[in-house]
């Protein structure tokens, strides 16, 4: 039998930030120590790990494809399958993303925490610099060192410099980012982006920058933000945002690319840019939940069109989708999603939109417009 | 199920493809939630399944299982998952980057499925039993277990879900592993 009274209180803790995956050298040091002074301490935290395992196993959550990777297995196996099928399901490619890779090697330190291990090992550069990326497919959490908590979505990255919290407060952006700021008045909080930076002392809001989009949408929960061209901080007054607006800015050159790095945007741009921050929009009054909800368990989307909608499924699934039919891109979606798969949410577009179907293969979603069903619904 | 699936596995060994679907489909879920705590990764896990699944397959008429064939199918995802690491493990530039010394060799120590564990994963009532006992946890303890446990979220998370401090989130989720644990032991 378990015997409570051989374990303290820190040795408790160690065990669960262990298998939650929250753990750093020191103290799986320590916990390594204590399971081997005795061959009891030993037993007690094997039987604990293999409880963790078993709990973990009867998770009922549909989280895996089932249909589908039968599917894939009769298929590397040549069971009944015609030519056809064959061919579009080429063997997937084992283990060569990446993010895969990197995923494999934070499995003991869990699930969630990524953030935490990266925090307490060597992935501070020479610059100095702490980097936090997000894949595709997932989001995450940072508390930041002042205290602060930066939500980030999928295909993100966030970077500060070891002084952080000294004088000031900066961190850049690549993505999308929900912030919440410690509020500290003598250290306003900067959020650069390559086109602006926004500023707050303490607040809540929602910052969208991805190198690959067209527009950074900024949008304010509470408190108060200004915001300003990045390459022209000094000169020019901002824009001030007040609670429930966003600011919708329109990059007018070319699209930079994806790859550019965040270190190469911390030096302030040599070409002379005399243009105002003018290429926005301030739209008031705005539901900040359709901005921020995609950080929590409930996301919430109201009227998207799936042009802008889209991209955003793409980065949380980790998947592409093409339309065959341009004019998909105007029929609109609306749903909450919590923990559905990429099925489940194309299976409620069909109900609600049946003129439009779907077709995934591998990592791709094919939308295309049923003609006859849109002839039917036309006539009516 | 491990009677019912002894029968399947006789009839797979015949080369049966109605049953061999049948395994396959009963045991996905369960092997993939296993492959995920290694692997940590949806896709991957899957994948990590299916291709156990291939080589049972091919392989069929020499597989003996000396216990269940449950048991052997999950210690052969376990063998992959640990197989993936290692292999990772010898490319370069990534250990370093992302593993301690420490953390290597609490993983090569785990290449061993533990005796408490196989017993359980043989055992047909420790899916039930474990579900029993979140039912019996005072809701607050329930709460974030399921969440660490069913939701994937960090101890930092639940934390700021439910505004009580990452102590109290540990204490909590060592009270139900305590429990369950205890509850899996008195049924042994």
């Amino acid at each position: 039998m378990l015997n409570p009274n051989s374990i303290n209180d820190e040795i408790k803790g160690l065990i669960i930030c262990y298998l939650t995956g929250d753990i750093d050298r020191e103290h799986l040091e320590i916990l390594n120590r204590w399971i081997n002074e005795s061959e009891e301490n030993n037993e007690l935290f094997n039987t604990y790990k293999s409880t963790w395992i078993l709990t973990g196993m009867t998770n009922t959550k549909d989280q895996f494809l089932k249909d589908k990777s039968w599917n894939n297995l009769r298929i590397n196996l040549g069971l009944e399958v015609s030519d056809l099928e064959q061919e579009l399901n080429p063997r997937r490619i084992w283990l060569l993303n990446f993010f895969r890779t990197a995923a494999i090697w934070l499995l003991f330190f869990g699930l969630g925490s990524v953030i935490t291990y990266l925090f307490t090992t060597n992935k501070v550069s020479q610059n100095l610099q702490t980097e936090i990326t997000v894949p595709f497919g997932t989001k995450t959490i940072a508390k930041l060192p002042d205290g602060s908590t930066v939500y980030l979505n999928a295909g993100s990255t966030l970077v500060y410099n070891q002084d952080f919290n000294k004088a000031k407060r900066k961190v850049y952006l690549l993505g999308e980012a929900y912030f919440k700021v410690a509020t500290n008045k003598s250290k306003p909080f900067e959020v650069i982006t390559p086109y602006l930076t926004v500023r707050a002392t303490g607040t809540k809001f929602n910052v969208k920058a991805y190198p690959n989009e067209r527009s950074i949408t900024t949008t304010l929960v509470e408190g108060k933000i200004d915001i300003r061209k990045t390459d022209d901080l000094k000169n020019k007054t901002g824009v001030e945002l007040k609670p429930k607006q966003c600011l919708v800015f329109y990059k007018t050159d070319k699209i930079i690319n994806p790859s550019t790095t965040i270190i190469t945007y911390t030096k302030p741009s040599s070409e002379k840019n005399d243009e105002d921050l003018n290429n926005y929009k301030v739209f008031d009054n705005v539901k900040t939940e359709l901005y921020t909800s995609w950080s929590e368990e409930n996301w919430i989307i109201e009227n998207e069109s799936l042009r802008t909608f889209a991209p955003k499924i793409e980065r949380r699934f980790n998947m592409v989708i093409r339309f065959e039919d341009e004019e998909i891109k105007d029929y609109k979606f609306t749903g909450t999603i919590q923990k559905e798969t990429i099925e489940q949410i194309l299976q409620a577009l069909k109900i609600t939109t049946p003129m439009i179907n779907y077709r995934i293969i591998k990592d791709t979603v094919n939308l295309m417009l049923d003609r006859e069903i849109k002839q039917k619904y036309e006539k009516k | 199920m491990s009677l019912l699936l002894h029968n399947y596995w006789s009839k797979i060994k015949e080369g049966d493809e109605k049953s061999f679907e049948l395994l396959f489909k009963g045991l996905f879920s369960e092997l993939c939630n296993y492959a995920f705590q290694y692997t940590a990764d949806r896709f991957l896990s899957e994948e990590v399944v299916q291709d156990v699944f291939v080589k049972i397959w091919q392989n069929r008429e020499n597989i003996t299982p000396i216990t269940s064939i449950k048991v052997y199918i999950i210690q052969a995802v376990h063998n992959s998952c640990i197989n993936s690491l290692i292999q990772k493990k010898n490319k370069k530039n990534i250990n370093n980057v992302f593993l301690s010394e420490e953390s290597w060799a609490s993983i090569q120590e785990s290449t061993q499925i533990n005796s408490f564990l196989l017993e359980k994963l043989e055992a047909e009532d420790t899916e039930r039993i474990i579900k029993q006992i979140i039912l019996t946890l005072p809701a607050g303890c329930s709460e974030i277990f399921t969440l660490s446990r069913f939701e994937n979220r960090s101890n930092q998370e639940i934390a700021e879900i439910l505004n009580v401090s990452v102590s109290t989130v540990r204490t909590q989720i060592y009270r139900a592993l305590e429990k369950i644990s205890e509850g899996l032991l008195k049924n042994s």
